[in-house]
């Protein structure tokens, strides 16, 4: 397929331009990775620490950087111009670039590397582009004197390069290779500061949960992949074009199961709830400037894959799906928002929000997976109404994958400048770190206002956005589908109210766990005196205040002109065919209009009060400030009941602070730590709050432990009679095989 | 913007939502006097003027502030930013005056509600107020101050919701979240059949709940009560002084009267103007200040009859109006089914 494509200013074809892009990405991160190892296993293998081999070592980590920087830079550009080609007024023709190269010999057709990009792929591959530039910006500053440095660098680019690859590859062999690459790529940077003998035993645990975790998901998926193979409408095969392709005959059994699998396979690695354990185990693990890429790009790579195999990959979808989907997202939100008040360190807090967060991108998805099989329909009036629904959750849940990416790496990157300056993370510890670090904690506030979801920040209209379709939805009327109850009051009361109120609960919350750990870090006096000695005077360099200012400056940027996405977000829309009309833009905000049944539903996202509250809370502050430097306010005690008062160690904490909503599912004996997974987390001294989900996960490991072993021992019993017979049976099976294949069985 | 569409919205109905919300802002400091004033009335006592409030603002004004020993740019950030929030609020709910196009059988979106107040909007205007309200206590470093920030955030934590389900009802009504959209499509909020509407009296029935925890009144908070420790509204001012304490009193003075409006607005919205003559909009006015001073007594008799819940269990009123609101919902459904 030769579609021109208008690249660098001439028509070139793009069947040559994606190859060539392709393997100059995989050559510079690669092959900079690769140099970085070898920098780094020369460094550590011959302990050399003299001035010279320091050098070199930042000499390779700046070279490596490098690479980074012009691979996300070269991306983006590419991904960047290919959707503005997309987005034109009347939609242009070219819905994807595909690239059918061989790679294995053509005795193996099956196993081809193929590429495939439409403006789906392209908006994902802009999302890790951009976080990936500013990680490899602010990882000049962060590790300019960090001991691994040429490690770290090197891991961070693989790292990239498997998350872009899977974005962009066509085959299902390939798509699960990649998926391992990430993972592996990822258990690199887990070891980082592994010879650190106080953090050993946490990160063999970490490294272990993460790995095994990651191979239950891929075995399920591997699983499903295979299943759709079988079935695809051109015969089995793993080319996920064919998957693509509409009238698959795949019984609905089997559809069934393998979404079951894709939801689990999926589901461990964004972490919906039942799976949310590890994240905050194994994540935190990682250097703090390739924590940002990790969780605020890479995950999305499951929220890619969900779009794929739901809305494409599985053609028939029940209602059943959505509305699990949809449930499961609005747990996901409201338990680790819970969760994430619970944990003591900011890292790890984060880490949680980020599932939060993947919850309400999987909410949205999962309203739209709700309406998205026609057939359901009754199709003479709610078919178009139904299929705006589908078009607006679409939206709105890559919107918020978006809007994640920028506010969740400003937090990340906040965190890691923290950690830079001070040594520590843990929140109550820190305190008052706007007296000295102006930049690092403003940039970071603006990050926790986003990410709690309050105008005029970006994430205000994404949960804008996700609140209005769900609103839009109950207009939608389904035909009547079991035992003659009326389907849209079920559907009302039954999935989308609980999905609403979960959701609003979730986003209150997050708003009170951002207050806590902006206020007890960033405001108020330094709560630990031996780590404000410890800490260096200075805000951290300049191209550390650079990538985040840039990264909060997109947060206000989105938010006052939301219109700046929409044309990207209704090209992927409309690229893996759904209507995108739900949702228009114009200089003055968004609209949200569906017709169903000749009832319009509409809502307008309006920048009006918006410019208004910003000009408002500028002017106010000017005013105040103008009237503190005309005349200087007098300082004095705070007021304490009439008591003296310690200020620096009598402050309220964070622990305090959130009581309220911890305190009823707090006990005061704690049960002692046997387990792999951590089953309590302590909100405060003396108090526990159980951990259900890794109570639950240690269990089911200790049981299948037990049953392992007990098999394995009868297997391996030592006698070398019981091995000869296995080796006899083991030739009897292939002389079977062979004996029924040549008799045409 | 060539449209000729435009020219009407920046000669007649910009200039009059800027003078709704002078008034609206001019109003609240009565609001709060006039319902101290009818409980001090009610409960036999004499009472200060009703425009005590405003005196008391000028007093603040004239006064500089003090601070706190150490302190960072956000301690004198956050009372401009709740102050601002709580403007923003007022000059999108119509109390007076809606424009004529927006009166229309089907509103034009393009026009019409660039201006128009969604209801989600406000929702997180009102978080983002408790957002910098709070943080600004911790900034302060005094435990008093984020020991009631904390309960003004677990509050909210438990009125998001119910006020989401408000809306939501609402928006089974009407189809849409938008606040003159609200007002105006739905014949059912016309002012005779707005009380045979079981669903709208569960409404009101369940935001009334929800106004009295996130203005701070009883039986949630107790507007007069001086003692730290029990403090909920009052608790995160304590260390401001001078003016801006004025502005964050004013800010909860404007809250107040904005929860009441929309009340007020909600039940009746049949006196609304749409035509900006003289005549029609001072009628409108003096409706306005009826409803109001009709509400503000409700209130007054409400808060002499009341005591102040324990802390742990204000969950049940406000879990109680999101059941409300939910029966609302299912309500309107089930009527638009049939």
């Amino acid at each position: 397929m030769n579609t021109p494509l208008l690249l660098a200013g001439q028509l070139v074809s793009a069947s040559v331009a994606l190859p060539v892009l392709f393997w100059l990405i995989v050559l510079l991160l690669g092959g900079s990775a690769a140099a970085g190892f070898l920098a780094a296993y020369w460094g550590d293998v011959g302990r050399r620490h003299t001035v010279q081999s320091e050098r070199i070592q930042t000499f390779v980590m700046r070279s490596v950087l490098g690479c980074a920087v012009a691979a996300a830079l070269g991306m983006i550009w590419a991904a960047v111009v290919y959707l503005a080609s997309c987005s034109g007024a009347p939609p242009i023709v070219l819905d994807a670039l595909i690239w059918n190269g061989p790679l294995l010999p053509p005795a193996m057709p099956p196993l081809a590397l193929t590429l495939y990009v439409d403006p789906l792929a392209a908006f994902f591959v802009v999302i890790e582009g951009m976080v990936a530039l500013g990680v490899a910006l602010y990882s000049f500053g962060w590790l300019a004197e960090n001991a691994q440095r040429a490690g770290v660098a090197a891991g961070f680019n693989l790292f990239v390069l498997a998350t872009v690859s899977v974005l962009v590859v066509d085959n299902g062999f390939w798509l699960l290779l990649l998926l391992e690459a990430t993972t592996l790529a990822f258990a690199y940077l887990m070891l980082y500061q592994g010879k650190h003998p106080s953090l050993t035993g946490a990160k063999r645990t970490a490294l272990r949960t993460y790995l095994v975790v990651s191979h239950v998901s891929i075995v399920c998926l591997t699983v499903a992949v295979v299943l759709i193979g079988l079935y695809a409408p051109g015969g089995p095969t793993l080319n996920l074009r064919a998957f693509r392709l509409p009238g698959a005959a795949m019984p609905a059994a089997i559809a069934d199961i393998a979404f079951v699998l894709t939801l689990i396979g999926l589901g461990i690695r964004a972490g919906l709830t039942p799976f949310h354990f590890w994240v905050p185990i194994a994540h935190p693990q990682s250097p703090t400037t390739t924590h940002a890429f990790s969780l605020g790009a890479s995950i999305k790579i499951s929220i890619y894959l969900m779009i794929r195999f739901f809305f494409q990959y599985l053609h028939a979808a029940p209602w059943w799906w959505g509305a699990l989907l949809l449930l499961l997202g609005g747990v996901t939100a409201l338990v680790n928002v819970f969760y994430a008040l619970l944990w003591p360190d900011l890292k790890r807090s984060l880490a949680s929000h980020s599932v939060e967060n993947m919850g309400i991108i999987t909410a949205g998805l999962g309203l739209g997976l709700l309406f998205a099989n026609q057939e359901l329909m009754a199709p003479a009036t709610a078919a178009p109404g139904a299929a705006a629904v589908v078009g607006l959750a679409l939206c709105a849940a890559l919107y918020h994958t978006f809007n994640h990416a920028l506010f969740k790496s400003l937090l990340y990157l906040g965190t890691g400048a923290i950690e830079n300056r001070t040594g520590s993370v843990v929140m109550d510890r820190l305190g008052g770190l706007m007296l000295r670090y102006r930049w690092t904690s403003t940039t970071f506030l603006v990050g926790a206002v986003a990410i709690a979801g309050f105008p005029p920040f970006n994430g205000f209209v994404s949960e804008w956005l996700t609140i209005q379709a769900l609103f839009a939805s109950t207009s939608v009327q389904l035909s009547d589908l079991v035992g003659g109850l009326k389907m849209s009051v079920m559907l009302v009361m039954l999935v989308v109210t609980p999905a609403l109120i979960l959701l609003a609960v979730a986003f209150a919350l997050t708003a009170l766990a951002f207050v806590k750990i902006a206020g007890e870090t960033l405001l108020g006096l330094p709560r630990d005196l031996s780590i404000r000695r410890s800490s260096r005077r200075q805000d951290v360099p300049w191209s550390m205040r650079l990538v985040m200012v840039a990264f909060a400056a997109g947060c206000l940027v989105l938010g006052l002109a939301p219109g700046l996405l929409v044309p990207w977000l209704t090209a992927a829309v409309r690229g893996i065919g759904r209507d995108s009309h739900a949702l228009t833009a114009s200089p003055w905000g968004l609209a949200v209009e569906t017709q169903v049944k000749g009832v319009s539903f509409f809502a307008v996202y309006s920048i009006v009060p918006l410019l208004l509250l910003t000009g408002l809370v500028v002017l106010a502050f000017v005013a105040v400030r103008a009237q503190h430097t005309r005349a200087r306010p007098s300082r004095g005690p705070i007021w304490a009941g009439g008591e003296r008062y310690a200020r620096a160690s009598m402050q309220y904490t964070g622990s305090a602070f959130s009581a309220l909503i911890w305190q009823p599912q707090a006990r005061a004996v704690p049960t002692l730590p046997t387990t792999p997974l951590p089953s309590d987390l302590q909100p405060a001294a003396g108090h526990h709050v159980t951990e259900w989900f890794s109570q639950l996960t240690n269990r089911i490991i200790g049981g299948l432990l037990a049953v392992s072993t007990s098999i394995g021992n009868q297997l391996q019993g030592g006698d070398i009679r019981r091995y000869l017979a296995y080796i006899f049976l083991v030739f009897v099976i292939i002389l079977l095989a062979f004996l029924l294949r040549q008799g045409g069985v | 913007m060539a449209d000729p569409g435009w020219l009407p919205i920046f000669q007649v109905w910009l200039p009059l939502l800027l003078l709704q919300m002078l008034l609206y802002a001019a109003l609240a400091p009565a609001v709060v006097g006039l319902v101290r004033w009818f409980t001090a009335r009610l409960q036999a006592r004499r009472g200060a003027s009703m425009l005590q409030p405003y005196r008391d603002l000028a007093k603040l004004l004239r006064k500089p502030s003090n601070l706190p020993r150490i302190t960072t740019w956000f301690f004198s950030f956050a009372p401009g930013a709740i102050f601002a929030c709580y403007l923003v609020m007022g000059i999108f709910l119509p109390t007076v005056y809606l424009p004529a196009t927006a009166q229309a059988p089907a509103l034009q979106p393009p026009l019409a509600n660039w201006f128009g107040l969604d209801l989600i909007f406000l929702i997180y205007l009102l978080g983002l107020a408790r957002f910098m309200e709070t943080l600004g206590s911790f900034d302060a470093a005094a435990q008093f101050g984020s020991m009631s920030g904390s309960r003004q955030l677990y509050l909210h934590v438990l009125g998001e919701p119910a006020l989401l389900a408000v809306t939501y009802a609402l928006v089974q009504m009407s189809h849409t979240s938008n606040i003159a959209g609200i007002l105006l499509r739905d014949p059912g909020l016309e002012w005779v059949t707005a009380l045979a509407n079981p669903a709208l009296i569960l409404i009101l029935l369940a935001l009334g709940a929800i106004v009295l925890a996130e203005s701070g009144r009883l039986p949630f908070d107790n507007p007069g009560g001086h003692l730290e420790l029990t403090m909920i509204e009052q608790g995160t001012h304590l260390e401001y002084s001078g003016r801006v304490l004025a502005l964050v009193e004013w800010a909860n003075a404007m809250k107040l009267t904005f929860f009441l409006a929309l009340l007020a607005g909600l039940a009746l919205p049949g006196t609304l103007t749409a035509t900006p003559a003289l005549g029609a909009l001072g009628v409108a006015l003096l409706w306005f200040v009826a409803k109001l001073v009709v509400l503000v007594f409700l209130l007054s008799l409400w808060e002499v009859s009341q005591t102040k819940l324990r802390l742990r269990s204000v969950a049940y009123p406000l879990v109680g109006a999101l059941v409300l609101a939910l029966v609302a919902v299912v309500l309107l459904v089930s009527a638009a089914r049939s």
